[in-house]
């Protein structure tokens, strides 16, 4: 076999044992913790004066109906087969919403919000911080390695919470919180447009400002190693125009920044959940939080098939990409 | 670089362009004048689910939350005493057994059918069937509904004979119309609990066993608002114009009512300031800092009570199976200090009797001469007073044996006590911590013990907990023989009651006559000795009243309810069956006059409201045969409680032994993968 097939194979199957290990633990972990979501509808209602006979009814059917009284294994291996086949089941606390229909509603709001904001911060961080490293000591470098420092420790939701505070309540230059007027529908008109791009800002810059940070710091380190290495010295003893050389550091620096991103999309994942809870937008965040809040297992178990499966096919890509373009790792799978 | 820019660009284009093509199918051209829509929040914190009458999980506006597209045939109203006759007219109770409910000939569905006594049988013998909607669980207290024409219902009372459930159940039944049910009944059969009933808003798929069913039938209902619009967000209702009690009710305010799903209260309280919001049912600490936001009372306490914040005993720990303990924890409580540092002074201290003496409807039956004997008060306040507590322990035989400062039994066993709050309910933590405080000073080793609220319901079901700050029930139109069911009744498992697993049959037996009482006489008599009971036994203590959340912004719309505007009580948006609505008829939009509605008057004053007194008053003239009590306890909820799954406590060993195994697969999987990648 040639190595990198041997190479891939072995990957893909280290693929789906992960996988199969995160589904059992998305399966597992819920239910551990005490607490089932069928209880707690009831109990929201328990609070006026429904008749206790009532409320003893209603908890019965939702717990037969959902499959709550069959023994674990029965429920495991239902949820197996359902996994492997595309079908994620119902959600409990959306009573009966299909579960894969409410990611598909959820999940656009998130990557609208995600993709951009960590692009734009990808973008700008990364040529910020090469010209830090270009132009060590000036000014420039101080001043902007310094707000890299302070923005890269904020953390998201603190961030939030100042632009919150600043925009929209003392400023009212920005709604609060929602991702459009909640007199609108999501629809592609002009109005909706305008309205859904004004709530968008805040959101954004609470993600894209703090990320930005990060990436400074981390061109300015990649930058300044590349700057001592000898093709650059040679460049400066020939007298190469310096926007040339800054260019060839700027590309030979960002290959770990592009390792970077993919990481950073699926970490900037989990701060999403709170800065979506801030301004209520309505993303994968809140959906999970939801999710988790109510105990409900089956939207818990396929927001995570989701997250977990994007993540590791990311991953695969990503080293499929390397197997590509260096050849060190396809030898190095030989024995 | 230009190319990898053109890429880069494009990529971007796709995932906007990509994104707002999923959003397509879920929308639809909607855009709501402000003026003429109210916003609501605080009832509905997940998405919508389903708009039917016989499912036990239903959006907000259906019929267990806050409905107003069903309407029952009447509506008791506990802050004002009063019955609204909506699509009943009049009742009367001939006999012991038998309740006639006259309809209103007025009374239609929203497609002009009229509704029927048909429709009211309809609605009972389906839903007892199909064990779920209005007549879930009602086969205890209603033997069978009859249509004697077709407005006139009668009620026949069930084998318990218990007349303030019979009535519970009988008045308060909501019918759901017969010439729709019908169809998706013969459609789908049982699984009609399943169907989403939106009318054409969103795929109404029910899965039976012969495959997907697609049931098309349009959503028609009895109240003044149906369903318009929803998403993960919002859901919106439109008023129906030509509703049928236009001429008797009028029409409410806003043509559009929407309420707003938010995950935090924080940005809810936030929209809430702004005026984004017009009526709200959330937590909202220290109200009386925000002057943009109306409460029912200008100053303190602000808010009006709607149930009790107790401090529930697990009865089958045996440790607090000791009355003298649990009477040295009431008293060493400080109660004003709870009240003021964790509830924000909402309420006052309620009464140990458990009658809601806030309203002075129902202050008429707490004993003050047995309350004044008890706590030295005539209210029943528990005193707070550690020195006693101290004293009853010292005397029941409580000692520090092994000298760590904190008491053990008079068996010598130690005494570990946490009390559970939801995290995240800020005032109840602040509670816990403050009662915790103030039984550690009486030498008792309390923690407060904050956890999750999923984890807080698995630990009171499952009993697995020492104390616990928990609720009751809100006073019903028999008040506080609910809420002393919902503390005593054996026969309860939580969350619908007894979350203290309280197993007393003298209190059962009392609860029981209770119900058949004849006169109120004779009914406060059996109230005297559950009260004398209490006293003596604390079989849990109240410490506050839990708030009924109302406010509202003032910037869209005016006649709210409050304590200068009294023609009506004040209403939190999740209050159940469609107590909210008829606040809506009052509503005028910002500058326009108001008016109260001239029906929301008692009967004697003009309106169209029935006293709770002449309900009781019937009650009582009405003769109740012996029952033997001792049969009633083998009643069909006993033996159906014990054989409900209780996922908590049997099935826990088996889920950690499943939980570590996958674990262990886990890190297996991980080492062994590891070891072939490095090689």
């Amino acid at each position: 076999m040639r190595p990198i097939y041997r190479y891939l194979l072995i990957k893909l199957s280290f693929l789906l044992a992960t996988y199969f290990v995160a589904v059992t633990i998305a399966f597992v972990l819920p239910r551990i913790a005490p607490g089932n979501p069928v209880q707690q509808i009831i109990a929201g209602l328990s609070q006026g004066s429904l008749s206790p006979e009532l409320l003893d009814q209603y908890q019965r059917r939702l717990i037969e109906e959902f499959g709550l009284n069959k023994p674990l294994h029965v429920q495991y291996f239902e949820f197996l087969k359902n996994a492997f086949s595309g079908n994620l089941g119902t959600s409990i606390s959306s009573y009966r919403q299909p579960v894969t229909k409410l990611i598909a509603w959820h999940l656009p709001w998130t990557l609208l919000l995600l993709v951009p904001a960590t692009l734009v911060a990808w973008t700008i961080g990364n040529y910020l911080g090469a010209r830090a490293a270009y132009r060590r000591g000036t000014l420039f470098e101080k001043s902007v390695v310094s707000t890299g420092i302070i923005l890269s420790q904020i953390p998201y939701y603190w961030m939030a919470m100042v632009l919150i505070y600043v925009f929209a309540i003392k400023l009212g230059w920005f709604p609060s919180g929602s991702a459009y007027d909640p007199t609108l529908a999501p629809s592609l008109n002009w109005e909706f447009i305008k309205s859904y791009l004004h709530h968008y800002i805040l959101p954004f810059l609470s993600i894209a400002l703090v990320s930005t940070g990060g990436w400074i710091i981390g061109m300015r380190v990649l930058a300044a190693m590349e700057l001592g290495s000898t093709y650059v010295k040679f460049s400066e003893m020939l007298n190469v125009h310096d926007e040339i050389i800054f260019r060839y550091v700027l590309r030979n620096s960002l290959l770990p920044q592009v390792t970077g991103i993919a990481i950073q999309l699926g970490t900037v994942m989990a701060g999403q959940i709170i800065t979506e809870q801030l301004f209520n937008y309505q993303g994968m965040g809140i959906l999970l939080a939801r999710a988790l809040g109510s105990r409900d297992y089956p939207l818990i178990q396929g927001i995570f098939l989701i997250l977990i499966g994007t993540l590791l096919l990311a991953n695969f890509i990503v080293e499929f990409i390397y197997v590509l373009i260096d050849p060190r790792i396809r030898l190095g799978a030989r024995e | 670089m230009v190319n990898k820019k053109k890429i880069g660009g494009m990529f971007l284009l796709l995932v906007f362009v990509g994104s707002f093509w999923g959003l397509q199918p879920v929308s639809a051209q909607i855009s709501l004048p402000r003026e003429d829509t109210v916003f609501v929040t605080g009832a509905q914190w997940s998405p919508a689910s389903t708009w039917n009458l016989f499912s036990p999980s239903q959006t907000w506006g259906t019929y267990t939350s806050g409905g107003f597209m069903y309407l029952p045939l009447f509506q008791y109203i506990a802050g004002l005493n009063v019955w609204v006759p909506i699509i009943g007219e009049s009742f009367e109770l001939v006999n012991e057994t038998t309740l006639i409910v006259h309809l209103r000939p007025e009374a239609k569905w929203s497609d002009g059918e009229p509704i029927t006594a048909e429709d009211v049988v309809y609605t009972f013998e389906l839903s007892k069937k199909v064990g779920s909607g209005p007549a879930a669980g009602s086969e205890p207290y209603i033997g069978d509904v009859k249509a004697i024409d077709s407005h006139t219902v009668q009620f026949t009372i069930g084998p318990e004979k218990n007349l303030p459930m019979f009535l519970l159940y009988a008045l308060q039944f909501a019918p759901a119309p017969k010439h729709i049910i019908e169809q998706v009944y013969q459609k789908v059969g049982n699984h009609i609990i399943e169907w989403r009933n939106c009318g054409g808003t969103c795929d109404d798929v029910v899965s039976t066993e012969n495959g997907d069913v697609t049931i098309n039938v349009p959503q028609v209902v009895s109240g003044p608002y149906k369903l318009y619009y929803f998403d993960e967000l919002r859901i919106v209702y439109e008023r129906i114009d030509d509703w049928w009690g236009k001429d008797i009710f009028g029409l409410p305010g806003p043509k559009y009512v929407v309420h707003r799903i938010y995950l935090s209260n924080e940005q809810a309280l936030l929209d809430l300031r702004q005026g984004n919001v017009d009526w709200s049912g959330i937590f909202i600490p220290n109200v009386g800092n925000f002057k943009e936001i109306g409460t029912f009372y200008k100053g303190k306490p602000y808010f009006r009570p709607g149930a009790f914040v107790m401090l529930y005993f697990n009865h089958k720990d045996p440790i607090l199976q000791d009355p003298n303990l649990r009477k040295a924890i009431a008293y060493a409580i400080n109660y004003q200090e709870v009240l003021t540092k964790a509830f924000y002074d909402y309420s006052p201290q309620p009464s140990m009797s458990l009658v809601f003496t806030v309203f002075p409807h129902y202050r008429m039956w707490l004993n003050t001469t047995l309350a004044q004997e008890y706590w030295g008060n005539p209210e029943g306040k528990i005193p707070y007073d550690p020195e006693r507590a101290k004293q009853i322990l010292a005397q029941a035989g409580y000692k520090d044996v092994d000298g760590d400062g904190f008491l053990e039994t008079p068996s010598g066993e130690k005494i570990e006590l946490n009390i559970i709050v939801p995290t995240g309910w800020t005032d109840w933590m602040i509670a816990a911590d403050l009662i915790a405080h103030d039984l550690q000073k009486i030498g008792l080793n309390v923690v407060a013990n904050p956890v999750d609220y999923g984890a807080y319901w698995g630990m009171i079901n499952g009993a697995g907990y020492t104390l616990a700050l928990g609720w009751t029930n809100s006073p019903s139109f028999y008040h506080p023989w609910d809420t002393y069911r919902y503390v005593l009744d054996p026969r309860l498992t939580p969350p619908t009651g007894n979350w203290g697993f309280y197993n007393n049959s003298k209190a059962l037996e009392l609860l029981v006559e209770a119900a058949k009482a004849e006169s109120s006489e004779e009914l406060m008599k059996y109230y005297t000795e559950i009260q004398k009971l209490i006293y003596e036994d604390i079989p849990a203590v109240p410490i506050a009243y839990s708030v009924q959340w109302y406010a509202y912004s003032e910037k869209y719309w005016t006649g709210w309810p409050n304590e200068d505007n009294p023609w009506w009580t004040e209403v939190a948006p999740y209050r159940e069956y469609s107590l909210p609505l008829w606040l809506l008829f009052g509503l005028k939009k910002k500058g326009e006059p108001v008016s109260p509605p001239q029906w929301a008057k008692p009967k004697d004053e003009g309106g169209i409201l029935i006293p709770n007194k002449e309900v009781l008053s019937q009650l009582s003239g009405v003769f109740v045969p012996e029952v033997n009590v001792t049969e009633t306890f083998t009643t069909s909820s006993t033996s159906e409680t014990e054989t409900q799954p209780q996922p908590q406590a049997p099935a826990s060993s088996s889920r950690f032994i499943v939980g570590i195994l996958g674990i262990v697969i886990a890190v297996i999987v991980i080492v062994i993968g590891a070891r072939k990648l490095s090689k």
